[in-house]
């Protein structure tokens, strides 16, 4: 099965073409302009590469989130046209999974995620497994506090860390963690995972259709938390 | 029921409206779905971009789907793609070009970018075959309020815009500020009814350098200086005067501007559009200035006046009739402001 799988999610932008689990190739891009810029000229590029048209996906593997905002969007926009227009299934796949994939596949487990949140929060889960059908979720993926994420994790282990998170807040996990703190030195592309992670739902008839498909934002937007504190507030008089 | 082989699927998301409509390229309107979000950003008493870039990204394929229905075709009868590129909320405006254009990648079709102030500029010429040229176009709506110099079809001249609120907005804010819901426009329209437009006095404001340029953010603040000053709440006694007088007042404000440019440009035609073109104190004012200019004035219905994707259509045939060029679907990129050059 040929595999489309892409990240939009974050500034290091990714694609990937895969012959079922196989890697093809492979486009990464770190602060490139836009991703609705790069995007599709990306899948264009690859795809000529291969003497491929793009009718000749038979799945796709999105990056759902979380991330930007608007590149969740770019990624989730453009994948469902695509399915609406082939018929073929959608893989959404978690960018927090698919990061903690990379280090499990190659350094070891288990891993905790910190992508930087912006405003104090990262976004964050903690793993456990040996391979992508085995990944356990021990820490449930959200936005947290960095300090209350890294309480969570469990004692006496080493653990490995990856994300954009992990330098914001070097300090405080040197803090928390010490010398059980293992820093991945794996970069942040993740399409490759995504489209790895993807085959496996892919493989199992579990694709979806473009309606199903929910972006992962894991936090409100402003507006809505302040309309809620406003509730609250009123609530408390 | 068959008026041409080629047909158009237009998609328009560049603010709190997803909207989708298949246009022959003849300019017939086969479908036209629009799918409003008022009911999500009334509590907020305005448009909130974060959630209406997220409500995009739900209601999009969907609206698609729809709009295909209704004008029983398939994606693969399309014979050209056209989406609104921008101005407008750049988080709401990717949503619609991204799904756009991996359509007309998908299928290898043309994709016409749109830039939102000339699609509105021909709503007008959806329901009017024969407007003369040149002509003056005023668009006023909750995100723009715009004046432009026509000299030709598909030839615009930015003569002036607003350098603060639009006025669509400036009675958004007002009506927010006195708790009577959102959309300001349409309910201050609907509350002023009747009310007498002299009762409370507005300053009309004039730009001192002779710019065509337009500023509302004065009339707004006048407006809630009075609002506080006479105790003005949603159910005063002079509630109706008030609204009416401040409606008539950004109505004089719009006319103005298009008024002096009527005596600096030779126009054989004003057009009005924009969601605020649909206020029936504006129309009958406008109307009434076209007359009283002896120039002819023409208005979209009131359905093409708030955003749609009919207009995005109507415009992209008529840049494919004039063989105008059109970029790579790959290259399109949505803009916050204005087109790059």
């Amino acid at each position: 099965m040929k595999i489309l799988a892409f990240d939009t999610t974050s500034p290091q932008g990714s694609l990937a073409l895969l012959e079922d689990n196989e890697l093809l190739g492979e486009i990464t891009l770190a602060g490139a302009k836009s991703p609705s810029f790069y995007l599709l000229k990306s899948i264009d590029f690859l795809l000529n590469l291969f003497s491929l048209a793009i009718n000749e996906i038979e799945g796709y593997a999105v990056a759902a989130g979380p991330g930007s905002f608007t590149g969740i969007r770019v990624g989730l926009s453009s994948v469902k046209a695509l399915a609406l227009a082939s018929g073929r299934p959608i893989a959404p796949i978690s960018a927090l999974k698919a990061l903690a994939y990379k280090v499990i596949s190659t350094e070891g487990s288990p891993v905790a995620v910190m992508m930087d949140a912006k405003k104090g929060e990262v976004f964050a889960a903690f793993f456990e497994g040996k391979n992508c059908e085995e990944l356990r979720e021990i820490v449930p993926e959200g936005a947290y506090k960095p300090q209350e994420f890294l309480n969570f994790l469990p004692n006496g282990k080493k653990i490995y860390l990856i994300g954009s998170g992990t330098k914001v807040y070097y300090q405080k996990i040197m803090n928390i963690l010490g010398e059980r703190a293992v820093l991945s030195r794996r970069s942040l592309f993740i399409a490759h995972e995504i489209g790895l992670l993807g085959w496996a739902v892919l493989k199992a008839g579990k694709g979806q259709d473009p309606d199903k498909v929910e972006p992962l934002y894991y936090r409100p937007s402003q507006a809505e938390e302040k309309w809620s504190s406003m509730k609250n507030q009123r609530k408390n008089l | 029921m068959e008026i041409s082989a080629n047909y158009i699927l237009a998609i328009e998301t560049s603010c709190d409206e997803t909207s989708a409509a298949v246009v022959s390229f003849d300019r017939q309107i086969r479908s036209n779905v629009v799918l409003s979000q008022d009911l999500i950003h009334a509590p907020f008493g305005g448009v909130v971009p974060e959630l209406a870039s997220r409500q995009h990204l739900k209601t999009i394929l969907p609206v698609v789907e729809e709009a295909l229905r209704r004008s029983e075709l398939k994606l693969q009868d399309i014979a050209a793609f056209a989406v609104t590129q921008g101005p407008g909320l750049i988080g709401s405006l990717l949503v619609g070009v991204c799904f756009a254009k991996a359509l007309a990648y998908y299928y290898h079709r043309p994709l016409i970018g749109i830039d939102h102030l000339q699609a509105h500029i021909e709503s007008v010429f959806l329901s009017h075959r024969d407007i003369p040229f040149p002509s003056l176009a005023l668009i006023v709506s909750g995100g723009h309020t715009s004046l432009f110099y026509l000299p030709e079809r598909l030839k615009y001249r930015l003569l002036g815009r607003t350098r603060d609120d639009a006025a669509g907005e400036a009675l958004d804010k007002v009506a927010k500020f006195l708790g009577l819901g959102y959309p300001g426009g349409p309910i201050i329209e609907r509350l002023a009814e009747g009310g007498f437009a002299r009762a409370f006095a507005f300053a009309i404001p004039r730009m001192k350098d002779n710019s065509l340029d337009f500023s509302f953010s004065g009339l707004k603040t006048a407006a809630l200086k009075l609002i506080k000053d006479e105790e003005i709440t949603a159910s005063h006694a002079q509630l109706k005067d008030f609204l009416a007088s401040f409606e008539s007042a950004i109505v004089e404000s719009l006319l103005f501007n298009l008024s002096q440019a009527l005596s600096i440009y030779k126009a054989e035609a004003i057009l009005l559009c924009g969601g605020v073109a649909r206020n029936r104190r504006l129309r009958s004012c406008f109307l009434e200035l076209g007359k009283e200019k002896g120039v002819k004035a023409y208005l979209p219905l009131p359905e093409y006046c708030t955003d749609n994707a009919a207009m995005v259509g109507a415009l992209a045939a008529e840049i494919i009739r004039l063989n105008k060029p059109i970029a790579s679907p790959l290259d399109l990129d949505a803009y916050a402001r204005f087109k790059p050059d």
